[in-house]
């Protein structure tokens, strides 16, 4: 009557071996198709986080900490947040017909992150519900 | 012998009903006047069916979908500490002015314009053009950089099944 422990195993196999729950924002300003400003915020959440998280973006990493995978793959990063959804400001100044000034903002609002690492990947699930936008 | 006084009846109601409800007169005259228009010979690109099938592709329904491209340009600022850098940061303030121009195509541009008059002269004349925009899904089709000058065409997919009933109220 001794049972394997296989199926135990297999249930601890299957579950995150790190995860976390992280606020993440970014702001970009380019000026005059330069860019002037430019700043990426991540903290991690002071409870856990409930909602309807779906994955967005999954990236092959042997990291476990979010904060070094975000150094280090910063832009593969931003580019699947830009693509989940991103604020756009853009501003232009013309004056006696001629161009003064030329300024555009990107924004991510404060995100509700889940990040998983889970045999060698980092995967990436957003709130949808209250994800800022 | 019945039918008589039947058939006198009908005909006195046709006759009435025919006065009362005149069949509607077509003025034919006027008819001739437009019908007739004074045609010079139109390029191609006047014909009318052309301009409808280009306005169709770039209209959305429920059945179809709208792509929208751009071609977004940037330029590396000039204090950087290494080519690398500077060849990211381009990147990135090409990818801002690409998700510029697809707010402006999608989403519009707010214009402003201000004339100072001094003296019965224009002595100054401002535009300020605003886009205000969230962008969702949209795709990075291909980046190419050359001589210091950052490119990256995008896209974005408007699907008419998911979208035409929002849209359309």
């Amino acid at each position: 009557m001794v049972r394997p422990p296989f199926a135990l195993i297999a249930l601890f196999a299957s579950l995150p071996v790190f995860a976390g729950d992280f606020y993440l924002s970014y702001h970009l300003v380019a000026r005059d198709h330069a860019v002037a400003y430019e700043k990426l915020s991540i903290s991690a959440a002071m409870t856990t986080f409930s909602g309807h998280f779906i994955e967005i973006c999954r990236f092959p990493s042997p990291q476990t900490r979010f904060q070094t995978f975000a150094k280090n793959h910063r832009k593969d990063l931003l580019e699947c947040l830009q693509k989940s959804a991103i604020w756009l400001r853009s501003y232009e100044t013309y004056t006696n017909l001629l161009r003064q000034r030329d300024t555009v903002s990107l924004r991510i609002p404060p995100t509700r992150l889940k990040v998983d690492f889970n045999e060698g990947f980092v995967i990436i699930k957003r709130d949808l519900e209250r994800g800022g936008d | 012998m019945k039918i008589w006084p039947l058939l006198v009846t009908v005909f006195a109601s046709a006759v009435l009903m025919a006065e009362t409800c005149p069949t509607p007169k077509v003025e034919k005259s006027i008819q001739r006047k437009t019908a007739k228009p004074k045609t010079p010979a139109m390029p191609a690109i006047m014909e009318p069916k052309s301009i409808d099938s280009e306005n169709a592709q770039c209209t959305l329904s429920m059945r179809n979908k709208v792509h929208f491209q751009v071609v977004g340009q940037g330029v590396a600022p000039v204090n950087t500490i290494s080519p690398a850098q500077a060849m990211a940061l381009a990147k990135r303030a090409a990818i801002a002015d690409a998700y510029r121009q697809l707010g402006e195509k999608i989403c519009g541009v707010r214009i402003e314009g201000r004339d100072l008059v001094r003296n019965m002269m224009i002595s100054r004349s401002t535009v300020r053009t605003q886009i205000n925009a969230i962008i969702r899904n949209a795709k990075i089709l291909d980046t190419r950089f050359k001589n210091g000058l950052y490119e990256v065409e995008m896209e974005v997919t408007i699907d008419g099944k998911r979208w035409y009933d929002r849209l359309s109220r």
